[in-house]
């Protein structure tokens, strides 16, 4: 069985992306043999639609039995909404003329506040001791 | 990777101990990684395993031997190399190395398991739903310079690049019925793109000649994934009935989808200028590239010559000429559908032809395939100390050899005007507005691909395969909207002001709108607006201590037509 073909539904769609970012960092030589730094940043992103206008006349979902041509909820299938930080703190002290430490902090972080296909939100806390050599 | 390291070292050791001259530094450490949830967005490209890291720094210079190391190995494919060697002005080398991972999203696929109408559904199915993707990404760079003194007005110059893409993503198939049954599996990568060329640079006075050939091979080693794909049947009477639409079926076995053929692609590049004949500047170049399917035998040429004339008038003003034409030609493809005949139903024994009149066969030809030609004048005038003014006009026409982008036209024209002005009102303050203005006539669009607002079947009938059914390519025939995300008007404004206060502050800020729309389509509209402001400051009171804060705010609005059809059959 085969119902009918009753041409299209159409209707206008409209969205709106939105996105900030934000981002702060410093250095200092604390004394003569210590640097100290740290910076951050944060960004934030949203995609919304409206609500689809997609309609169907009565006498066609009479004839369409079985189908449903309800739309309100389609708008929010794209809805993207998302924020992610990343951070870092770090100190180099300076041992002697040749020889030095290095300890920095970094915290990374996605959450998918919308999540789409699958929900992609994770951190990362990452803690990096080195020493370092000149010559 | 391990060849390269292993390479480094001793040339920094043999350096470190030659040379008369030799800085650098070694750092050795470690770091320890906690991940919680996802790491596809938090550490796109980042190891997430906790391991040892290394780098290393050393310049070195001898009499004739110049020596620089860079290098930066971390535990989980996180790699950077440099090393770049000089030979008494004769040879100068470059090489470079990096490695990185690069996490690919799992897509699960829940979105497409919803039924429609028993026993017709849209369902997927995922034979590896708990893998995870990634492909490490490779790259290896070479460039020697070779300058004899004997003929310091030639330089030739050996260039080599290698990228490998290695690892595993998500292929889908689907089944015959477009969505109906979506299937996904892991597919191996193991890609490969190697360019090796050579390239020269004659002088002759005030002249310059550049020409270069490089030829690039690419080949996927991985086997294409395979799928079983459905018995063709109708799946509501699980009978026969369209097998004079379908071309295989689980009957044909594994079939391979997605398949990347190998290529090879040479391109040709010359290039003569001089920056000053008779009060001129002028440049002269050509390109020619060939990229072809060494599986199909298919090709792709690319030709472009280009002229750049520029002059300046007086003590305050320059004018500048640029032209550019080229064309890209593929090779056309006849796709001969295999037409099996119905074994079943009112028309067994007839193909789809035979009982519809419509003919699948066609003659594939690229809308790629295109003759361009663009050009641009600009005139710049300083007003005064720190001002001027720059206005220019461009136009762009392409037109495409096959596809037609409005009723029996093949063309799109594209024409701007922009006018920048820059000033400096204060001591420290520099501001610069730009606006610009574009119109295009028929620019690229799709005709008749969406949207049909009449009905074709309005009562029902016991099956697709009898009489008065309606068939897809009836329904695609009687579309009459045209969808474009190009805009056929379109204008913008860009300011931007540069602050400097004192010694130690620095400031900038910028502003963007555009706005577009394309009103040129049947049926259907599309427009699009963006605004983004951008904000800096950086503060250095002092050697020992700087800072900075920077934000950023952008929007954009777009809006679309989007068109759904009202059937079942």
């Amino acid at each position: 069985m085969t119902l009918g073909q009753f041409g299209t539904s159409g209707a206008l769609l409209t969205s709106e992306m939105t996105y900030s970012t934000f981002a702060v960092g410093s250095s200092v030589k604390a004394g003569s043999r210590v640097t100290l730094g740290v910076d951050v940043s944060y960004s934030k992103a949203q995609e919304e639609a409206d609500p689809l206008g997609l309609a169907a006349s009565p006498e066609i979902l009479a004839k369409l039995t079985g189908f449903t041509y309800d739309f309100s909820t389609w708008h929010t299938y794209v809805d993207l909404n998302s924020a992610s930080w990343d951070a870092t703190a770090r100190a180099e002290a300076r041992f002697t003329p040749t020889l030095s430490g290095i300890v920095s902090y970094t915290f990374l972080e996605f959450d998918d506040k919308a999540a789409y296909l699958t929900d992609l939100s994770g951190n990362l806390d990452i803690v990096r001791l080195a020493l370092r050599w000149a010559f | 990777m391990r060849k390269v390291i292993v390479s480094f070292i001793p040339l920094a050791l043999l350096a470190a101990a030659a040379a008369a001259q030799t800085t650098g530094t070694v750092t050795v450490g470690g770091r320890a990684v906690k991940d919680d949830g996802s790491a596809e967005r938090a550490a796109e490209y980042l190891p997430t395993t906790s391991g040892p890291e290394l780098q290393l720094a050393l310049e070195a210079a001898l009499d004739r031997l110049y020596l620089a190391v860079h290098s930066d190995a971390r535990e989980g494919s996180d790699q950077v190399h440099h090393l770049r060697v000089e030979l008494n002005r004769l040879v100068r080398s470059h090489t470079s190395f990096t490695k990185m991972p690069h996490r690919l999203v799992h897509d699960p696929l829940e979105n497409l398991r919803g039924t429609v109408k028993m026993p017709v559904v849209t369902w997927s199915t995922d034979l590896d739903p708990t893998a995870r993707y990634r492909v490490d990404y490779d790259l290896l760079e070479h460039r020697t310079d070779l300058q004899l003194p004997q003929a310091g007005w030639l330089t030739v110059s050996a260039v080599y690049r290698e990228q490998w893409r290695q690892g595993h993503r998500q292929s889908l198939a689907i089944s015959h019925c477009s969505t109906c049954h979506v299937q996904s599996q892991t597919r191996a990568v193991d890609e490969s793109t190697r360019d090796a060329g050579l390239v020269a640079q004659v002088r002759a006075g005030s002249w310059k000649l550049e020409g270069s050939f490089v030829a690039r091979d690419f080949e996927d080693k991985a086997p294409a994934p395979t799928r079983v794909y459905e018995l063709a049947e109708q799946p509501a009477l699980r009978q026969p009935l369209f097998n004079d639409r379908i071309w295989y079926d689980s009957k044909n076995g594994p079939l391979p989808y997605g398949i990347i053929p190998p290529s090879e692609k040479n391109t040709a590049t010359a290039r003569l200028s001089n920056p000053n004949l008779g009060g001129f500047t002028v440049s002269l170049s050509g390109v020619s590239t060939r990229l072809e399917n060494l599986d199909t035998g298919n090709k792709v040429d690319f030709d472009a010559i280009a002229l750049a004339v520029g002059r300046r008038l007086g003590k305050r003003a320059t004018f500048a000429l640029r032209g550019r034409t080229y064309t890209i030609d593929s090779t056309d493809y006849f796709v001969d559908v295999p037409e099996p005949k119905a074994v079943a139903g009112p028309y067994a024994g007839k193909s789809y032809y035979e009982r519809y009149g419509f003919q699948p066969d066609f003659l594939r030809q690229s809308a790629i395939d295109r003759d361009v030609t663009e050009a641009s004048a600009r005139l710049s005038y300083r007003l005064g100390k720190g001002s001027s003014l720059v206005g220019e006009y461009t136009f762009q026409n392409i037109d495409r050899a096959h596809y037609e982008v409005a009723p029996g036209k093949t063309d799109t024209l594209t024409q701007r005007l922009k006018l920048a002005y820059s000033a400096r009102p204060a001591s420290g303050v520099h501001l610069r507005l730009e606006g610009v203005v574009a119109d295009i006539r028929r620019p690229f669009m799709t005709q008749n691909t969406a949207c049909q607002p009449g009905e074709l079947q309005t009562t029902p009938v016991p099956s697709p395969i009898v009489p008065g059914s309606t068939q897809y390519y009836q329904i695609y025939q009687s579309r009459i909207g045209d969808m474009t995300a190009s805009p056929s008007s379109y204008v913008q404004f860009r300011g931007t002001a540069a602050l400097t206060l004192g010694r130690s502050t620095n400031a900038s800020l910028s502003l963007l709108w555009w706005d577009g729309d394309n009103t040129d389509q049947d049926l259907t509209n599309w427009s699009r607006t963006t605004t983004a402001a951008n904000a800096q400051v950086a503060w250095a009171p002092s050697e020992s201590f700087q800072a900075f804060v920077a934000a950023s705010r952008g929007m954009r609005k777009l809006e679309s037509w989007v068109c759904v059809p009202l059937m079942d059959g």
